[in-house]
């Protein structure tokens, strides 16, 4: 009767183990950001993203980033649109470490694209005299270039930034910066939009990963825009005489 | 005599100055219907690019600008 009881109280601690371990391993972390625009001046921005929220959703092996868009009655505002699309609330970044696969999924003219990047396309540099406190976490700066190219040529490059903590143990980050041995709390594709942690809590959420109707690279991405870029140009030059025409009639500031 | 003369001639002068501000107000709204759906966003795209500047410092890189551009032209089409 001992020996059946004692048995019976290991096989409860044993179950018990298990499943505590199988709730770590699939424990997720939902990250709250938002988004701002380094100023030079004091003035208020008509394209102002303080009401955009965004959401970085992570477990140990993948994570998913996306604007959290609250369907409104000013969805359809023109500005909110140009406000949305300029701090990339339409594109959803996904990553999964397991099978090295990242991308983001983005509307392009009404096709739904899974664009691949590189796993690792942040080749950072951490300065570990660089250091700062965020929301009560000290943070590491990291900085990289990033260029952008039209058949091979560069067109744009930026300076990338993400500060990360040691203490919260993962490679995830808002906004593709990611590759860290810490949670980004901070950082910058282009120097100039800044996404900042505003709260970390644990999640049930899952991880949706995007579908799309078609995958690219990045580089053929990259490509489709830059045609888009020179098209626009073209079509400013055409229409050049009616622009300088119409810049005259308006109102002088 | 006179003043029967003096009158039609204020009135003559009168229309005139009537008929002015209508041919002036019909110009107006000619110019804006010939322009076309890309120059309406270019212009409203470099409005914003301008304000957007003066209030950050900050320019627009070619695909943001590029995404204004469309969004304003598929507003106007």
């Amino acid at each position: 009767m001992k020996k059946i009881f004692i048995s019976y109280i290991f096989l409860i601690l044993f179950i018990g183990c298990k499943t505590t371990k199988q709730n770590t391993i699939n424990d997720k972390t939902i990250v709250m950001y938002k988004v701002s625009e380094s100023k030079k001046t004091d003035k208020p921005i008509k394209f102002d993203p303080s009401f955009l929220t965004f959401e970085l959703i992570y477990d140990k092996n993948e994570s998913i980033f996306h604007l959290v868009d609250k369907l409104d009655g000013n969805s359809n505002n023109i500005d909110i649109k140009i406000t949305k699309g300029i701090y990339d609330g339409y594109i959803k970044f996904y990553k999964n470490n397991l099978e090295k696969q990242k991308f983001f999924n983005v509307d392009e003219k009404g096709l739904i694209f899974n664009v691949e990047t590189d796993f690792k396309n942040y080749k950072w540099e951490i300065n570990p005299n660089d250091t700062k406190e965020i929301s009560g976490f000290k943070c590491y700066k990291a900085t990289a270039k990033t260029e952008r190219k039209h058949n091979g040529k560069t067109q744009d490059i930026f300076q990338s930034y993400a500060w990360f903590t040691y203490e919260i143990p993962t490679s995830f980050g808002p906004r593709g910066l990611d590759g860290l041995p810490g949670l980004v709390l901070e950082g910058s594709f282009d120097g100039n939009k800044i996404f900042y942690v505003t709260s970390i809590n644990k999640t049930d959420r899952n991880i949706e990963k995007p579908s799309a109707q078609k995958t690219i690279s990045y580089e053929e991405y990259s490509n489709l825009k830059y045609d888009s870029v020179f098209e626009m140009k073209k079509a400013q030059q055409e229409n050049a005489a009616e622009i300088e025409q119409a810049k005259k009639q308006l109102p002088k500031k | 005599m006179k003043k029967m003369i003096f009158s039609a001639v204020a009135l003559v002068a009168f229309s005139f100055a009537g008929m002015a501000n209508e041919i002036e107000e019909e110009k107006i709204e000619t110019i804006t219907l010939k322009l076309s759906c890309a120059t309406i966003a270019a212009i409203q795209t470099m409005v914003a690019s301008e304000a957007h500047c003066n209030e950050t410092g900050n320019d627009w890189d070619s695909w943001t600008y590029n995404f204004v551009y469309e969004t304003y032209y598929t507003q106007c089409s």
